[in-house]
């Protein structure tokens, strides 16, 4: 299994995929980008199965990032797991509209992201 | 919209507590003098702006000692004040920004939303003399012994 991480923080990368790495019993590569540019250049080399991402980052942000996923032909249907600060139920409902399957609000714990992971695959069918 | 700044005191606490003991497992505590940050130590000072629903300025004052206590339990390795300066202002950037979500995620009704820009963060030699944060409401808290302040500047 493939998951990229997409958030400008190391911080915050380092504890997402700590978590992710407790929830996943299977083995996982991490790719890991600093911005939504980063990101879709990563995406476009295929064989990723799930994106992760921040939504404030510098030169692409996360809500753009979503917005051209969804958009294009080969990237649509990505499985993504927004983790943000800015997660009240205004930003939440924009986002699941852009696309994403799932919202999560920092700080995040193993159990947060585990139960984001379920939302991700009852909402895809599995991955 | 503007923020209502009523509850800014109850909201700081609330978001200050949640974010610390969610982030690095660490009991805040409101008030302190006697732990206030002096010019005995440098100060790590990270700001977020905010830009909607209107401009305010969100602040973390921490101590260096409290910088590398939280860098380690956060990280869960051994910090170098030196070495590591760069990965310490990396964790309270992610600090601030998580507590700055979490501060406006209580002041603000649910069917509003808000716009973060990116954190700053610097070392300030004297945290008396050197105040850049002096258009700012101070919220002092502190960890065990060591006083650190969330900061707070609406427009």
């Amino acid at each position: 299994m493939k998951i990229l991480i997409a958030d400008d923080s190391g911080t915050a990368r380092m504890f997402i995929k700590q978590c992710l790495e407790i929830s996943i019993p299977e083995d996982v590569e991490f790719l890991e980008a600093t911005n939504g540019q980063e990101a879709l250049k990563l995406l476009k080399v295929g064989g990723v199965d799930l994106l992760v991402t921040d939504l404030n980052m510098p030169v692409l942000d996360g809500r753009e990032l979503i917005r051209r996923i969804s958009a294009s032909p080969k990237l649509n249907g990505m499985p993504m797991m927004v983790i943000t600060s800015s997660g009240n139920e205004a930003r939440k409902q924009e986002l699941l509209d852009l696309g994403a399957n799932v919202v999560l609000r920092k700080p995040v714990n193993p159990m947060k992201i585990a139960e984001g992971l379920e939302s991700v695959m009852n909402t895809q069918g599995g991955w | 919209m503007e923020l209502s700044t009523t509850n800014v005191a109850e909201a700081v606490q609330a978001a200050t507590s949640e974010v610390f003991e969610a982030m690095a497992f660490m009991e805040t505590m409101s008030g302190g003098d006697e732990f206030k940050p002096n010019e005995e130590q440098p100060v790590f000072y990270t700001r977020l702006p905010i830009y909607k629903p209107s401009p305010a300025m969100v602040g973390l004052v921490i101590p260096q000692t409290l910088a590398l206590a939280l860098s380690e339990a956060m990280m869960m390795r051994e910090f170098d004040l030196e070495e590591d300066e760069f990965e310490i202002m990396d964790v309270l950037s992610e600090l601030s920004n998580t507590l700055a979500g979490s501060l406006l995620t209580h002041l603000m009704p649910d069917g509003d939303s808000f716009e973060l820009g990116l954190p700053e963060c610097r070392v300030i030699g004297n945290p008396v003399t050197d105040k850049e944060w002096e258009n700012s409401e101070e919220f002092l808290f502190h960890v065990e012994n060591t006083g650190f302040y969330v900061t707070w500047e609406a427009s």
